[in-house]
């Protein structure tokens, strides 16, 4: 059974489904960069990823199509960045705390939601996001099928990553990202308004993660479980730890987790002797040894989750 | 905004606590009033559905009883996160610890019960919960202690690792799933195992007293030890509780050990007192209902006896609205989380005040 394991087309579906897995963890991830770079650290993640899946659901099931659903569910995690934003930036409430109540309110609203349709029978599938073909590159052998054979969203999702690095480093309003994260009250008599600085970067932070969690119900499943973001919303945040706040060694750490999932997806299908579950768990005992092992915090923000007082 | 209309937002003085009293419950009552509308928009009857849920919660004196009984485990974990949060260590692994504590006292029965007598094995039982729950919590504890892992996030992947492993035990007939049965759950644990219960009509049994035991046992652990002190003192000012040359290291991996034990009575006392059996359906999320209980009782031990038995009555309440009003009744989730986020949002909202903007010429 391990030779047919080892065939080159079976590992070139696991390599593209390593990138496949990727993307709602690093469109996450990046969201949460940008937060936590401002000085918020948005431990809603997890919640704004599960109000992503279902909205994308609601939005489809009352007739609305693919691409108008995840502009809604976009939308949506603007609104969930924002509240979390005004919640702690001008009500200074505990970021942890805040983060857990978004994660609880929408597991709630997700098994209740899912529940309230199924008892009346009805279910919807969403229209999946068609694979793209890039021309030209799609047709090198190996790679063309792992890299440039996948949906839209999923180079979108590699593509933010260069995006938000340049935006990050080398623009104004990147500079200002990052030093209200380092240092708030110098920011401030620059003229820059922290506050807003910190709600423009969690607002972003609720899109890109809202914008992952769509990005299950529009290319890997068509249908809707409560609570199907299963943890990732939680590794997006390891992601950002264990690469040490870099957007490069966040791609790693990405690659890495989303290997580990698309190993147990390929390996369910075939008849090898490890259990599902200790697959299924694989990338969280990973992510507690990564986080075990990265002892190095040298590039995290220096006011991380710190409120900031104008006074 | 503000400023066109003449006012600006000040700092507040401290509210007379009757007057703070009163602005939680407004919250609370906003809570349902929010998810009264949600009703209304899935269809059903608000007015209908909560006047089910209160009667199937304190109706009469069983279903109080069943209450109280649904408010065991809540309260165990309440306690849990209380003591953890005093310290500002963000654990929320009382799910997982809670499954643990299940696991390791549904071990200790499969291993001692040819051997022992009734009282030696519930003892042995309730040791296991606890341990089964405390050693989970000290391995988030240690990971904080020696790696810098932060808690919170060790304990979201312990709880995902923990309920896939019992998942794993209890899929294959080779381990833990029963003989006759083919859903996932062991075999009903014989009846010399299962908690005493208190009266002879329901089924609240001792966990319910060990519950409030403890929250009597952990108010004056908060209050009157030098733990407690050292609690209290890492969650004000950790900066200034490492000089004043308290270990901090010892201090975490104690209350982890602790918190987690609690939690995990509460896993011993689903199985063993109310399923009679392990399955994943021994908690609903009372892990997480027990955080936001904590934090609605502001964590005080002692109100969490009170806020854990009106959450224990939610969920009670919410078993019989499906058949009486066809709402489903994971209604309660949403519920709690919204009374957890307008709760916290109104003590926010008392630590200011508006003003008029003082024109100074």
């Amino acid at each position: 059974m391990w030779i047919e394991f080892f065939q080159a087309a079976v590992i070139i579906n696991i390599l593209a489904a390593t990138i496949r897995i990727s993307t709602p963890l690093l469109l996450s991830a990046m969201g949460e960069l940008v937060a936590e770079r401002s000085g918020v650290m948005n431990l809603g993640v997890e919640g704004m990823m599960i109000f992503g899946t279902f909205t994308v659901w609601l939005v489809v099931f009352n007739g609305g199509g693919t691409l108008l659903a995840i502009a809604i569910a976009a939308v949506v995690g603007a609104i969930l960045g924002w509240l979390i934003g005004w919640l702690v930036i001008y009500l200074k409430m505990d970021q942890t705390v805040t983060g857990l109540s978004i994660n609880l309110l929408a597991s709630g609203f997700s098994i209740y939601m899912y529940r309230a349709f199924n008892i009346a029978g009805e279910t919807v599938s969403v229209e999946l996001l068609p694979n793209i073909s890039i021309p030209l590159l799609s047709k090198i052998p190996f790679l063309g099928q792992i890299f440039f054979m996948q949906s839209a969203y999923t180079y979108l999702a590699f593509l933010s990553v260069p995006v938000i690095a340049w935006v990050l480093r080398r623009t104004k309003i990147g500079l200002a990202i990052r030093s209200s994260g380092e240092n708030p009250a110098a920011v401030d008599t620059r003229g820059i308004n922290v506050y807003r600085i910190r709600m423009l970067s969690t607002t972003f932070g609720g899109i890109m993660a809202a914008l992952g969690g769509a990005f299950l119900m529009t290319v890997v499943s068509s249908r809707f479980l409560p609570d199907m973001t299963a943890g990732r919303g939680w590794l997006a945040i390891i992601v950002v730890i264990a690469g040490n706040w870099r957007p490069a060694r966040m791609i790693v750490a990405t690659l890495i987790f989303a290997f580990l999932g698309a190993l147990q997806l390929t390996l369910t299908t075939f008849n090898i002797a490890i259990p599902y579950e200790f697959l299924l768990v694989l990338p969280y005992v990973l992510a507690l040894l990564a986080l075990m092992l990265s002892r190095t915090r040298s590039a995290a923000p220096a006011k991380l989750a710190v409120p900031y007082s104008r006074e | 905004m503000l400023k066109a209309l003449g006012l600006e937002v000040v700092k507040a003085r401290q509210l007379h606590p009757v007057i703070q009293i009163l602005l939680v419950l407004i919250a609370i009552i906003l809570a349902f009033a929010l998810s009264g509308w949600f009703i209304n928009l899935t269809g059903g009857n608000p007015v209908e559905a909560f006047t089910v849920m209160f009667k199937g919660a304190f109706g009469d004196r069983r279903k109080i009883l069943e209450t109280l009984l649904r408010s065991s485990p809540l309260i165990l974990t309440a306690l849990a996160t209380v003591i953890t949060f005093r310290a500002q260590i963000w654990s929320i692994g009382q799910e997982g610890q809670l499954f643990s504590g299940a696991m390791l006292a549904y071990l200790a029965y499969r291993i001692f019960e040819p051997a022992l007598d009734r009282p030696v094995l519930l003892a042995v039982i309730v040791i296991g919960g606890f341990l089964g729950g405390a050693l989970l919590g000290l391995l988030s504890g240690w990971m904080k202690a020696k790696f810098n892992v932060d808690i919170i996030i060790s304990t979201v992947l312990l709880n995902y690792i923990i309920s896939t492993m019992l998942l794993f035990l209890l899929y294959d007939h080779k381990y833990w799933m029963g003989k006759t049965t083919y859903y996932p759950r062991t075999d009903a644990v014989i009846e010399s195992s299962w908690f005493p219960i208190l009266t002879h009509d329901t089924r609240l049994h001792m966990g319910f007293l060990i519950a409030i035991g403890l929250a009597l046992v952990i108010y004056w652990l908060l209050k009157r030890t030098p733990y407690g002190y050292d609690i209290r003192a890492l969650g004000a000012n950790p900066v200034a509780t490492k000089f004043k040359g308290i270990g901090i290291s010892q201090l975490i991996m104690v209350t982890m050990f602790l918190s987690g034990g609690l939690a995990g009575l509460a896993g011993a006392g689903e199985v063993f007192g109310v399923h009679h059996n392990l399955s994943m359906e021994i908690s609903p999320g009372y892990g997480y209902t027990g955080i936001i209980i904590a934090m609605v009782a502001e964590l005080n031990p002692i109100i969490v006896l009170l806020v854990g038995v009106l959450f224990g009555g939610l969920i009670n309440g919410s078993t019989v609205l499906i058949a009486a009003t066809g709402i489903h009744s994971s209604i309660t989730f949403v519920i709690q989380a919204l009374i957890l986020i307008s709760v916290l949002v109104s003590r926010s909202l008392m630590k200011y005040r508006l003003r008029r903007v003082a024109h100074v010429d």
